[in-house]
């Protein structure tokens, strides 16, 4: 279980997250709305343990209490944050980063680590049956690449990282009907294997096609309304952000 | 060992040490490596304008430098020889431990390695030296070939050109010599490995590589040296030729010691339809001075220079790079990476002049330097001069520090800052890694890694 308690997260002085309470059991999909500037990619920037924040409060996964630990420890105990706009990395390879990654989480869980040929297998054959071009894996992180294949990078990084919890942040990041498929795809596979997900979108088609079974609607930093399943995030997609 | 090997090793000895900069010392050299007249000449010659030219009075601080009390021969074993269990054992565990024999029976087709002044191993593949490949010290080579190192030796880097090229034409000893005739591809790299063991010595090691027409090889070279307090000059020049067609690579990996004063020339003369390529790495040395130089003298010919400097705590790296178009229809690609922490500064030195003749020609510079912290230095000093109006031009500089979104961005994968910082970095010399054979990327990694364990947290 993901139990956030009392979260604030601060920048210069302004309090962007402002008290807010959150329980995501594994398994389950969690939906996210609010405005622009309700603080949505803020929140998942502070529980990923970005250096540009001041975050206060508890974040706890299956009572270990993260809320003081650097991001790639939170990474190493199951948080993954899918990003909006994830970063280019000039000549880093992507499959190397990836493995690298991957070996990391592994080593920490005391599985065994994948030789460079295991993860080249691993890396193809999860590439394929995601529909993913798999010659993508051997070019650089995010380099050069259009914000689909950046998009479609993010999720093999996500389904081989194996986490505990998912953040996806996805407010107006411009997925196309591709992307789509390929998120559904993978969203659908990590909840079978017990993965707990927060979606931070305003996409119907996501909604429409993801078994949900919460909604929240943020404002100014608090959850302002929650409900079971996708009523909610249904309700204002139809109305907009009413409150 | 009988009575005879005895006495010739007791005589090398006795002839093993020279100490100062001086005709004395000059001509002790020459003598003792038999010689012709021209060449004792050559270096009197040399002599002279070393003992005229004044220390380059911009570039790096060689205030600090001094050469009057410097080990300027140092001989340690009888002769050099064609397999590493000749080598005496001391020597050979030195070059076993920098893995030169081990990558020598991997993806090597020769291999030649210098201890101090004298070249100690030399080896070259069969079938290379049946298709006329000579792959040889150049000390070796005034004995076997003496007319082509007459007709070549200063051709390229005059004894003039600068003090320290004068000072070595001086006192060159050892280095390599490489000749490719007519047609034939050396397909697997050549290397030479270079190593200072001895504290205020100066290394003069002197290079000539020749590719006749559309010959192709790949020349790599090494150097390490242990730290001591005392300096250590290494003071090399290399003298380039690739004729009509040909394809001359010459990769460098230098990785001195921070003790050690690394002021080279290199120079190439690239003849009609050549490519000659200097990728140049400059990692170690407390101060180096290296601007590897192409001379495009004929129509077509190229020049590919890619460079990296690596300035840590009390280093200078001035680096850079040269090209002078003669010809119509040349181009220049020149890229330079470089990384500056704990202090160090690292500086690209930049000449390319486009004479009036050397219409249609392409030039491309591409500067990047990355800070790692914020009391290191890296600068910029491009200096291109086109004469004439149809020669396209092309110039990029970046200077920066690493993003932090980017290192949060890959710790939010589990990846450490240390880990993330060095992943960074090694993505951005990929375009200079990638070039090398990938054994020495894998280790030039590995070297960067230590470095930033070292200067991060």
């Amino acid at each position: 279980m993901l139990k956030i308690e009392n979260l604030i997260v601060e920048a210069e002085n302004k309090k962007i997250i402002d008290g807010l309470d959150l329980v995501l059991p594994a398994g389950e999909t969690h939906v996210l709305m609010g405005a622009n500037g309700s603080g949505k990619t803020t929140l998942g920037l502070g529980l990923m343990g970005s250096p540009e924040y001041l975050v206060n409060g508890s974040i706890k996964i299956d009572d270990q209490d993260l809320i003081k630990a650097s991001a790639d420890q939170r990474a190493l105990a199951g948080l993954f944050l899918g990003f909006q706009h994830p970063q280019e990395i000039p000549g880093l390879n992507f499959r190397h980063f990836l493995r690298t990654s991957v070996n990391n989480v592994r080593r920490f869980r005391n599985q065994p680590t994948y030789s460079v040929f295991e993860f080249s297998k691993l890396i193809k054959k999860t590439a394929v049956s995601l529909g993913i071009d798999a010659s993508m894996v051997d070019r650089n992180l995010n380099q050069d690449c259009s914000g689909g294949e950046k998009k479609k990078n993010e999720l093999l990084q996500l389904l081989l990282s194996e986490p505990k919890f998912a953040i996806i942040d996805e407010c107006d990041s411009g997925l196309d009907v591709d992307a789509i498929k390929v998120m559904t795809k993978v969203l659908k596979r990590l909840k079978s294997q017990g993965v707990g997900i927060l979606l931070i979108t305003h996409y119907e088609r996501l909604i429409n096609s993801l078994d949900i079974e919460r909604s929240y609607l943020m404002t100014q930093g608090k959850i302002l309304k929650s409900g079971h399943g996708k009523d909610l995030a249904k309700a204002t997609l139809e109305f907009g952000y009413v409150s | 060992m009988s009575v005879k090997e005895q006495a010739r090793i007791v005589g090398a000895e006795e002839l093993s040490r020279l100490i100062g900069i001086s005709q004395r010392v000059v001509k002790k050299i020459s003598l003792a490596k038999g010689e012709p007249d021209w060449l004792l000449r050559f270096r009197l010659e040399a002599l002279g304008f070393f003992s005229k030219m004044p220390l380059p009075d911009w570039g790096a601080d060689l205030s600090r430098l001094t050469l009057s009390r410097i080990v300027s021969y140092l001989k340690t074993t009888p002769g050099s020889v064609r397999a590493w269990d000749q080598v005496p054992k001391s020597i050979r565990t030195t070059f076993e431990r920098l893995g030169v024999p081990e990558a020598e029976r991997k993806f090597l087709a020769g291999v030649g390695a210098q201890f101090e002044s004298e070249s100690v191993y030399q080896r070259l593949n069969e079938d290379l030296v049946n298709q006329g490949v000579t792959f040889c010290s150049l000390d070796e080579a005034v004995k076997l070939y003496p007319q082509v190192v007459k007709d070549y030796l200063g051709t390229i880097v005059s004894s003039s050109d600068n003090k320290f090229a004068a000072l070595n034409s001086a006192l060159w000893s050892g280095g390599s010599f490489v000749y490719v005739p007519d047609d034939v591809e050396v397909e697997l790299p050549v290397q030479a490995y270079f190593r200072i063991n001895s504290k205020n010595f100066g290394q003069f090691e002197r290079t000539l590589i020749i590719a006749e027409p559309r010959a192709r090889v790949h020349y790599i070279e090494g150097c390490t040296a242990p730290t001591y307090s005392e300096q250590s000059i290494h003071a090399a020049v290399v003298e380039v030729v690739a004729k009509e067609s040909s394809k001359i690579r010459y990769t460098t990996i230098q990785n001195w010691s921070n003790n050690v004063y690394n002021l080279v020339t290199k120079r190439a003369l690239a003849q009609k339809g050549s490519t000659v390529e200097w990728i140049d790495g400059n990692i170690g040395s407390m101060v180096t001075m290296k601007y590897p130089c192409v001379i495009l003298a004929g129509k077509g010919a190229r020049a590919d220079i890619l460079s990296l400097a690596v300035a840590g705590q009390g280093q200078e790296q001035d680096a850079g790079a040269k090209v002078i178009h003669l010809a119509p229809n040349t181009s220049a690609n020149i890229v330079s990476k470089s990384i500056s922490r704990d202090g160090g500064i690292a500086t690209y030195r930049g000449l390319v002049k486009v004479e009036k003749e050397a219409l249609g020609s392409k030039v491309s510079v591409n500067c990047d330097a990355l800070l790692l912290d914020n009391y290191s230095k890296a600068n910029t000093w491009p200096d291109i001069q086109v004469k004439n109006n149809r020669t396209s031009l092309a110039h990029e500089a970046t200077v920066g520090q690493i993003d932090s979104d980017k290192i949060f961005y890959l710790m939010s994968r589990g990846i450490s800052e240390i880990e993330a910082i060095s992943l960074i970095v090694n993505g951005f010399i990929d375009d200079f890694s990638k070039e090398l054979p990938m054994e020495y990327a894998v280790e030039l990694n590995r070297l960067i890694q230590l470095e930033m364990e070292g200067s991060v947290g």
